[in-house]
């Protein structure tokens, strides 16, 4: 673009998606769109902002700042804090399979209620949902296409987690712009996380601390009471996250007016789908929002 | 939107259409910034490009000619600026940072759906016919290595096989090495990736005698493109 000059998008919309990642209720929210970008390559997207170093033809390399949304119980967003209170963060235990209980009580109040098959007894498990507020993360990002408009992405960010040592690594296979009908465009997306232990263990590892109380609910072999709970805590190893496919439709309605919808799928992998905090190991995330192009 | 899409075109054709029918029902609109981010690669190339023009090009899906009333005008704000067409849809894009800054669009008196619209490398037409060989062969070299800038997994395995002469009747497209007879003249597109043969076309194969000779054309082409093929080939 002309030096001095910059292209922006700027607007609202909502979105639907999970109250946290694993999570299984779900909230609508209003979200805000940003997108900028300067002639001296500095950008703004999404909650991410970066600069473009490279002057090689199909490679784009820089630093890389972002925004890792909070996480509670009852949402996910920039706007959580960890200050908020604990009371009423609990969420319905799953235990990894082999521990897991059909028969998990109906949640009670603000404390739900999971079953565990543990050493030949089952139990159930208390805990409450930690809250980890919003972080800042840096890094870098490198692309390479493949081909015109297919791109393979790369993101490594560290920062996030409630110690701040989370690191993770987006890898993307990206197919921009296939031109549906003129001013419809379509993009596609698939790719994985890959987060080191910290981060991992830090959205769906659970402390010894937070797992509350637990209660057997079947007699040991011995047919007699059981003994005391076992002290038991979750830590998700370090590796795939997720695997997530998305897609983008961008309607053009006007030269300054832009309607951007966004659904992704993500699906849980390794320690983050066998955490006793997620309820649900697919979750679906819808948006859409009007932008206007200043 | 429809109607706010077709009014701002019609606003920009009516400022260029003098004593004309001002306001076409089918019009339609590109971002400009979206052409802009095509066209000033070429600009800002550093590598050689003596040999080579870059025009914004408007052309028609299945191949067939622009009709004669075919309008490019550039509307912003605080400009209206019609863009002139050649007989193969090219126009000088002019880079404009107030343009840019505007917002402006590309209106057209077309539905889009039916045009495509690109940046356009072609190799210069010299005045006097006469082209030397080596020559067209570094143009199409220029012309790769530029394409390899903007696109290198697309013309990474590409190699210049030769150069295309166009011309508008099959009468005019008299090309053929210096003391040698005419070659031999097709219908087909202005250029390889353009669909349609509503041209005379005559394509100048490189082969290792080539550099040495000439090439003359009787007439003024309409375009000369340079022509590549897979590395295998």
């Amino acid at each position: 673009m002309p030096d001095g000059s910059y292209d922006m998008y700027a607007g609202l919309g909502v979105r639907s998606a999970p109250n946290y990642e694993g999570g299984n209720d779900r909230k609508v929210r209003a979200m805000p769109v940003l997108q900028v970008g300067w002639s001296n390559g500095v950008f703004i997207s999404g909650m991410s902002a970066g600069w473009h170093l490279s002057a090689t033809p199909g490679v784009e390399y820089g630093p890389l700042l972002s925004l890792h949304g909070g996480r509670g119980k009852d949402g996910s967003s920039l706007l959580d804090t960890a200050d908020k209170s604990d009371v009423g963060n609990m969420g319905i235990i799953t235990l990894p399979p082999g521990l897991i209980s059909a028969e998990a009580s109906a949640a009670t109040d603000a404390i739900a209620v999971g079953a565990a098959s543990m050493a030949g007894s089952r139990y159930k498990v208390y805990y409450h949902l930690r809250n980890i507020g919003a972080r800042a993360e840096g890094g870098f990002f490198f692309n390479y296409y493949l081909a015109d408009r297919l791109r393979l992405t790369n993101s490594v960010l560290y920062g996030a987690g409630e110690d701040r040592h989370g690191l993770r690594w987006i890898a993307e296979l990206q197919r921009g712009a296939i031109e549906l009908a003129p001013h419809h465009t379509l993009s596609l997306t698939a790719g994985m996380t890959v987060g080191n232990r910290t981060y991992n263990t830090g959205y769906f590892g659970l402390r010894t601390e937070d797992v509350l109380q637990v209660t057997p609910i079947v007699m040991g072999a011995a047919g007699g009471k059981t003994g005391a709970a076992p002290v038991w805590a979750y830590a998700a190893a370090g590796g795939v996250k997720d695997i997530h496919l998305g897609a983008r439709w961008n309607w053009a309605l006007s030269p300054s007016w832009l309607l951007t919808t966004n659904v992704q799928i993500t699906q849980l992998r390794g320690g983050a789908k066998h955490s006793p905090l997620t309820d649900r190991a697919t979750g679906v995330s819808v948006s859409t929002a009007l932008a206007y192009r200043f | 939107m429809k109607p706010i899409q077709s009014l701002t075109a019609c606003i920009a054709l009516a400022a260029t259409v003098a004593g004309g029918p001002v306001c076409a029902q089918d019009s339609d609109w590109i971002s400009y910034r979206d052409a802009y981010r095509g066209m000033v690669a070429f600009e800002k190339y550093g590598k050689p490009k003596q040999f080579l023009q870059q025009h914004y090009q408007a052309s028609a899906r299945d191949g067939s000619p622009l009709p004669a009333d075919f309008k490019l005008v550039l509307s912003g704000k605080t400009m209206q600026l019609n863009l002139p067409l050649d007989t193969l849809g090219r126009a000088v894009f002019p880079l404009l940072k107030a343009a840019y800054d505007e917002n402006a669009v590309l209106a057209i008196n077309r539905k889009l759906g039916a045009y495509v619209f690109r940046p356009r490398i072609s190799i210069a037409v010299r005045p006097d016919g006469v082209y030397e060989g080596a020559e067209l062969r570094a143009a199409c070299e220029q012309a790769l290595e530029f394409q390899r800038t903007v696109n290198a997994a697309g013309y990474r395995d590409k190699r210049c096989v030769g150069v295309r002469f166009t011309f508008a009747k099959k009468l005019d497209a008299d090309v053929r090495w210096k003391g040698g007879a005419a070659l031999p003249a097709a219908a087909g597109p202005a250029f390889p990736d353009e669909a349609g043969n509503a041209y005379s076309i005559v394509t100048v194969r490189f082969d290792a005698a080539s550099d040495k000779g000439q090439v003359v054309s009787q007439n003024a082409p309409l375009a000369v493109a340079p022509v590549f093929a897979p590395a295998s080939e």
